[in-house]
């Protein structure tokens, strides 16, 4: 299980600036097709936070989506980069998934006039935050253990039946919509890389920090 | 439109919150990391 520099952190580091820049560039033109969009005709101004909000949860279960997918290939090759991803991932898709949570409620309240409803499918979602934010919280309490690190990849795993199925696909938009929706599903989904391969960066230096501070004493030396 | 406002305020300033506290961690990991140096007591003396 060596940590110097594994492939991951060399496509993570490659990755960084190029997602960045292309993040600025879009950031820019989608908030210019937001304030440019027509006002829908039912919910009038409010409507314009849902080229924000799905957005997010694209984001937020992409993180899940990876946290499983980074779980299974840890537990099936063993190393221990993809451990890094699937924790990098977990805690991105949490944080888009707190922002979904909380822009949820402020559309609601501004078309249904209230702040939350317990149906199905926001209480599935806020399940689903829970699940993954135990999940940091387990790996925060366990840090280094690789008992835990396997359970945490079977558990992230576990995790993805959570996601609510109904949620892709809803819908349909006005003419002169689309283009601002894809902007921001394209700004969330970019900011999400750029977002992970900086969580990833970060992981690869505390193990390769803490392989030099656990190294013997002198070894490394000229 | 002051929930709109909100709403972009909050996931905007979120991610770019997250975003700087990001690049702090990196670049304090890599402080510690090129300018490691051993504990005192492991140092040859001078005088």
């Amino acid at each position: 299980m060596g940590t110097s520099q594994a492939p991951l952190d060399r496509i993570a580091a490659a990755l960084r600036a190029p997602s960045g820049w292309l993040l600025a560039a879009i950031f820019a033109t989608w908030l210019v097709a937001v304030a440019r969009a027509p006002l829908d005709s039912m919910q009038g101004v409010i409507q314009k936070i849902l080229y924000v909000h799905p957005p997010l949860a694209f984001a937020a279960y992409l993180g899940f989506s990876l946290t499983a997918i980074g779980g299974a290939l840890f537990l099936w090759r063993g190393d221990e980069a993809y451990d890094r991803l699937a924790r990098s991932a977990a805690e991105v898709g949490v944080l888009f998934c707190t922002l979904m949570i909380v822009t949820g409620p402020i559309w609601a309240k501004g078309t249904w006039g209230r702040w939350w409803s317990w149906d199905l499918r926001l209480t599935i979602t806020l399940l689903l935050w829970f699940v993954y934010l135990a999940y940091l919280l387990l790996r925060s309490f366990t840090e280094g253990s690789e008992r835990a690190a396997r359970f945490a990849a079977v558990y992230g795993i576990a995790g993805l039946l959570v996601i609510p199925p109904n949620n892709l696909g809803r819908g349909s938009l006005g003419e002169g919509m689309g283009t601002p929706f894809a902007l921001g599903a394209a700004v969330c989904l970019v900011a999400f890389l750029h977002l992970l391969t900086r969580r990833v960066e970060i992981e690869g230096l505390r193990a390769r920090l803490a392989e030099k501070l656990l190294a013997p004493r002198g070894a490394g030396r000229a | 439109m002051l929930y709109v406002i909100a709403a972009y305020t909050v996931a905007i300033g979120t991610v770019g919150a997250y975003l700087i506290r990001l690049v702090r961690e990196r670049r304090r990991l890599e402080r510690d990391l090129t300018g490691y140096v051993d504990p005192p007591s492991s140092q040859p003396f001078r005088g």
